[in-house]
């Protein structure tokens, strides 16, 4: 039997909530910090409020901010279609995690593409530095996905989940691939300590910096892109690492623990990376590769636990 | 004259039909281009000789492929050579295309030189300079032979595929032929190269010690590497193309050599995938290098200029040849589901199925680091694929070069047309080419230590293609029904309003950061004076050049400038120089002989 | 649960190896030393040796308590909170300590256990700290991490006599506390701690 319509229906539920997943990151930040905060569904209010406004667009810019956007959205969208959410099915068309990666690279060349059309100063910085973290950022996505296939056997998301399911042991070799694999989500995310999410200054630049000359639609598009990407690696990291709860059959009590596991677990993840970004204050753009550094000998060795150390 | 030469028949097995056919794919877009091309130098070079060089260039590498002789492929590998090297100095009227052009001249005779020696000592062995014949006799090379055949082709072959250290040449002399040429060169005649590697490696020699093919795949890591590094820092587009031409040759390299690991610990299946990964690659990377090196020849056709940072905003006034570069870039950035993408992805699966089958850890430690390395490679094509694109085709024109721009004749435009078409049907049906050339080759390995079913290629990629195609139409759709207006502003420059085109990023200062991580490599140093203006100043050069082949070219002259002193001037004193010649011949004879 | 206590102890023996902040440093060493000494405490428990529990009192009260304390203090004093200018720098240091794991899984990896293989891994780290740094409060703790190393040989099958051991986490103690000293004393001297500086001493 085969799933492929749950996992567009999953993913379409991915989608709905990613801005939700937003708003929850900024609403924890904001109690932790000790003030109010805006509302959880403010991201949802932003996206509404930027799909009512013209565009306006840059005399010198072309087809890459024309389409750049759009094709930044499908593709997340795709993206989104391929990843076990919450429901996993024994057999699946879709789920190839080289594919997935190289996919979601898209977004990134859409942005930086986007960075340099209308040859303002600003966007080259953020592509030149999105584009230098990214370089780095890839082996260790590369040596993740080594260590899932030998931890797992096989290079299918929905079956690592599955077969993760059935193992009841947590090794090292998971602990150090789940904290390597958190730290490209930061990377690949622009969050602190890399970018500061909030700011338009420049020091702090990166996806802000690509995005800065987009309005109205063309700015809605890329940012509801960029925030499915976001909830599309915290969905993987959840799924991949910690899947238990997950369903595995279509009964409605087992559907509706899934789903109040997933948003626990998610709510999990967003409470630490508030935590980081509350704690930490945005470093230097050459300590970031330091950063990746830890993650690739962080990877390398969890590599060593699951292949060479008996 | 054809049937003395080909006395022994050509050579129709499955890998010279495959290298035919790759070179008969490219060939075909970039002759039409050609046509188109030449125009440019009209009134200044000889426009029959440029089209004359071209075709024998593309009838002789497909006559090195099927050449079924050792001493044929000789003769057409050094017609290939030749031919090529007079397309590097093509345009002589500059005195930089000679200099490399002489540069690669020396280096494909150290090729030559080393492939004749091969032969040579394979008619030693076996007897014969019959491909076939050697092959069968595959058994009487052993031990310190295969050694030494390995080596006399990994130099030979390698000095002409561009492996680090021998490379030099390459991003010299790619550059200075004319752009068909060049798309010819990267494209394919470097694949020429790696096909006489692959049929020594794979057919002439029964085995190859584990060793040996690890640091196959050392050397391809080390020129991928490398090579992608300096691809980095060009600012002269067709140095980037030819950099990074090196870089996949690198990959293919070591892809190729890994195949070799796996045969040697007798994993078959592994062992073919990752050889049809180098393949697929071998065919990929020909389509979308000609396609890139094509309109960057546009690009020179329409402004002339190669300099990225002269250039700019090319998008406004040739948008054609901007949508090929672009079909081009996202090919080599990888992007799904093009052409780049497909082979890349069964090189790195292959890399992952190896470092979990080989089972030595040490050799599977190897394995695990090359293929992170090979990683990072990609991640550096990424960088330099959206540099060279983003640079020469958006934002605004950089100087006066890139607004007065010459139209394209129709059939450059075709023949990029057709390569970018080619770039995306080759990524979209991949499936079916993988599985066609698994099946084609599966003959060079015993048939039952093969298991297909592990190495069958699902077709995820087509339905993928489909559903973004699909959310693309449907998003666009969306985005452009809303009903809400698009207005035309001018950049927003932050409350800045005398913005300049001088102001945008530069080639140089895309790839700044990763400068700090790799200068070294780069051979990449910047010197920044500050007056009352900042002025910086950097420079780029090759670090293996300067280090390793400078000092040697240094010895040669001052030995000659030595030697140079017997030269008088005066008859009498070379007539002197005759007879001492003859009596030291004289001598010579009546000792030795 | 012994897998989360080695990984963490790989993971802070990674930040120890690459980091130039002086909070990290301090931090994940006490984290290290932490997780070794549950580590310790689990063992005794499964093999109901007393050995094991003094270990674990040992390295409790000495490096994660005292030790960082003294540290921070003096840090305090000192204000040192980071060190710039290291020999290797940061990226690398951590590539090397990628390198060293890759080295240890080749070498060690069929015919060791794991906690062997860990301590190798912390020794090497801790060498490296000590050579590639400048100033003498982060060599210090390159000396700090090797001990650490040491313990873990000793919870695995290479046995040191209790007594041995505790002499030498003594050691460690009075060693930051004689450091301490001295590093005040360069300080004054000097007005830095850089320990480079020292080569002015000689003729």
């Amino acid at each position: 039997m085969n799933h492929n319509l749950t996992n567009i229906f999953q993913g379409m539920i991915l989608i709905i909530l990613s801005p939700f997943f937003m708003g929850t990151l900024n609403k924890i930040k904001a109690l932790m910090r000790g003030y109010k905060g805006p509302s959880v569904l403010q991201v949802y209010y932003d996206l509404s409020k930027l799909s009512k406004k013209d565009t306006i667009r840059s005399g010198r810019s072309s087809f890459v901010t024309e389409y750049g956007p759009v094709m930044a959205l499908s593709v997340a969208v795709t993206c989104s279609f391929m990843i076990p959410v919450i429901f996993v099915g024994s057999k699946n068309s879709l789920g190839n995690l080289i594919l997935i990666v190289f996919l979601l690279g898209g977004i990134k060349l859409a942005d930086a593409l986007i960075g340099l059309d209308s040859s303002s100063t600003f966007g080259g910085m953020g592509t030149s530095r999105e584009l230098f973290l990214s370089m780095l950022a890839e082996p260790v996505m590369f040596l993740i996905i080594m260590y899932l296939y030998f931890q797992y056997g096989t290079l299918n998301i929905f079956e690592i989940t599955l077969n993760n399911l059935h193992m009841s042991t947590t090794t090292a070799g998971d602990i150090l691939a789940f904290v390597s694999f958190f730290i490209v989500l930061i990377v690949e995310n622009a969050r602190l300590p890399i970018d500061n999410p909030e700011t338009h200054l420049e020091l702090t630049m990166i996806h802000e910096a690509m995005v800065l000359d987009l309005s109205g639609r063309d700015l809605l598009l890329i940012e509801l892109a960029s925030m499915i990407k976001f909830a599309i690696f915290i969905t993987m990291i959840v799924n991949i690492f910690i899947p238990f709860g997950i369903s595995t059959s279509f009964a409605i009590p087992l559907i509706i623990e899934a789903a109040g596991l997933f948003l626990a677990k998610v709510f999990a993840v967003l409470f630490v990376i508030a935590m980081i970004e509350v704690l930490i204050a945005k470093s230097r753009l050459f300590r970031a590769p330091d950063l990746i550094a830890v993650s690739f000998s962080l990877i390398i060795a969890a590599i060593s636990f699951s292949r060479f150390i008996d | 004259m054809l049937s003395i030469l080909f006395n022994n028949g050509i050579l129709f097995d499955n890998l010279s039909v495959f290298f035919a056919a790759t070179i008969s794919i490219v060939s075909i877009p970039i002759l039409i281009y050609t046509l188109g091309y030449i125009k440019e130098y009209k009134d200044i070079y000889s426009l029959g000789y440029n089209i004359a060089l071209t075709a024998i260039l593309i009838v002789s590498m497909v006559l090195v492929v099927i050449s079924k002789d050792g001493i044929t492929f000789i003769v057409f590998w050094e017609i290939m050579s030749v031919t090529s090297f007079f397309l590097v100095i093509y345009e002589h009227n500059e005195r930089a295309n000679i200099d490399s052009g002489i540069m690669y001249l020396i280096m494909t005779h150290i090729s030559g030189f080393f492939l004749m020696a091969m032969f040579a000592f394979l008619y030693q062995i076996t007897g014969s300079t019959d491909f076939n014949e050697i092959a069968q006799s595959s058994n009487l090379i052993s031990g310190n032979d295969i050694k030494t055949v390995f080596v006399l082709a990994v130099i030979g072959f390698g000095a002409k595929a561009g492996f680090v250290p021998l490379h030099a040449w390459l991003p010299k002399a790619h550059p200075s032929a004319p752009s068909n040429a060049s798309a010819l060169m990267s494209g394919v005649m470097l694949k020429v190269a790696l096909y006489g590697l692959i049929r020594v490696l794979y057919l002439f020699l029964e085995y190859v010690p584990l060793y040996l093919s690890l640091s196959l795949v050392t050397l391809g890591v080390i020129t991928a590497i490398y090579s992608i590094l300096n691809a980095l820092v060009q600012k002269d587009i067709k140095k980037l193309l030819a950099y990074s031409s090196a870089e996949n040759v690198g990959m293919i390299l070591a892809t190729i050599g890994l195949s070799l690991v796996f045969k040697h610990y007798g994993l078959n299946t592994i062992s073919l995938f990752a050889f049809v990964a180098a393949l697929l690659h071998i065919l990929n990377h020909a389509v979308f290098k000609s396609l890139l090196f094509a309109s960057a020849g546009s690009v020179l056709f329409a402004t002339g200029s190669k300099n990225m940072n002269e250039l700019g905003g090319l998008y406004h006034k040739m948008k054609f040849a901007t949508m090929a570069a672009f079909i081009g870039t996202l090919s080599i950035a990888a992007f799904p589901p093009l052409n780049g993408f497909a082979s890349e992805m069964i090189i790195l699966k292959s890399f992952i199925l190896g470092s979990a089958q080989v089972p030595e850890s040490w050799a599977a430690g190897i394995v695990t680091i090359s293929g992170a390395l090979i990683a990072l490679t990609g991640g550096g094509a990424f960088y330099a694929a959206i540099k060279s694109f983003v640079i020469t085709y958006l934002g605004s024109p950089r100087s006066v070069k890139a607004e007065k721009i010459h139209e394209t004749p129709f059939a450059m435009k075709m023949g990029m047309g057709i390569l970018a078409g080619l770039c995306i049907l080759f990524g979209v049906f991949s499936p079916f080419i993988v599985k066609r050339l698994i099946y084609g080759f599966s003959g060079m390995y015993s048939a039952a230590t093969i298991d297909f079913s592990v190495i069958e290629m699902d077709y995820e990629i087509l339905m993928v293609t489909g559903i973004m195609l699909g959310s693309f139409i449907m998003i666009g759709a969306v985005a452009k029904l809303d009903g809400r207006k698009i207005l035309r502003g001018d950049t927003w420059g932050c409350g800045f309003i005398n913005q300049s085109n001088r102001m945008q990023y530069t080639a140089n200062a895309l790839s700044q950061p990763q400068t700090r991580l790799f200068s070294k490599a780069q051979g990449y140093s910047k010197k920044v004076k500050i007056t009352s203006l900042i002025h910086i100043n950097d420079c780029v050069y090759d670090t293996f050049e300067e280090k390793a082949y400078v000092p040697v070219v240094k010895t040669i002259n001052s030995i000659s400038s030595k030697v140079i002193r017997i030269h008088q001037g005066k008859v009498r004193i070379y007539v002197l120089y005759i007879f001492l010649a003859l009596g030291a011949t004289m001598l010579g004879v009546y000792n030795f002989g | 649960m012994a897998q989360l206590f080695i990984s963490i102890i790989i993971i802070s023996g990674i930040l120890i190896s690459g980091t130039s902040r002086m909070k990290i440093l301090i931090s994940s060493f006490a984290f290290q030393s932490l997780a070794i000494a549950v580590l310790c405490i689990g063992l005794g428990y499964t093999y109901n040796e007393s050995h094991f529990y003094i270990l674990a009192l040992i390295t409790l009260t000495i490096k994660v308590v005292a030790i960082p304390h003294i540290i921070n203090k003096s840090i305090r004093a000192l204000k040192v909170n980071r060190e710039l200018n290291l020999i290797v720098n940061g990226y690398y240091s951590f590539i090397l300590s990628s390198v060293y794991i890759i080295i240890i899984a080749v070498f060690l990896g069929r015919n060791s256990n794991l906690y062997f293989q860990t301590g190798v891994f912390l020794v090497l780290v801790g060498a490296t700290v000590l050579v590639g740094r400048k100033k003498a409060i982060t060599q210090m703790f390159g000396f700090l991490v090797i001990e650490n190393g040491i313990i873990l040989f000793e919870i695995s099958s290479v046995k040191i006599p209790l007594i041995l051991e505790a002499g030498m986490a003594l050691e460690v103690l009075v060693l930051a506390l004689i450091m301490g000293v001295i590093i005040f004393q360069i300080n004054k001297t000097f007005d830095t701690i850089n320990t480079d500086i020292l080569a002015d001493l000689k003729e």
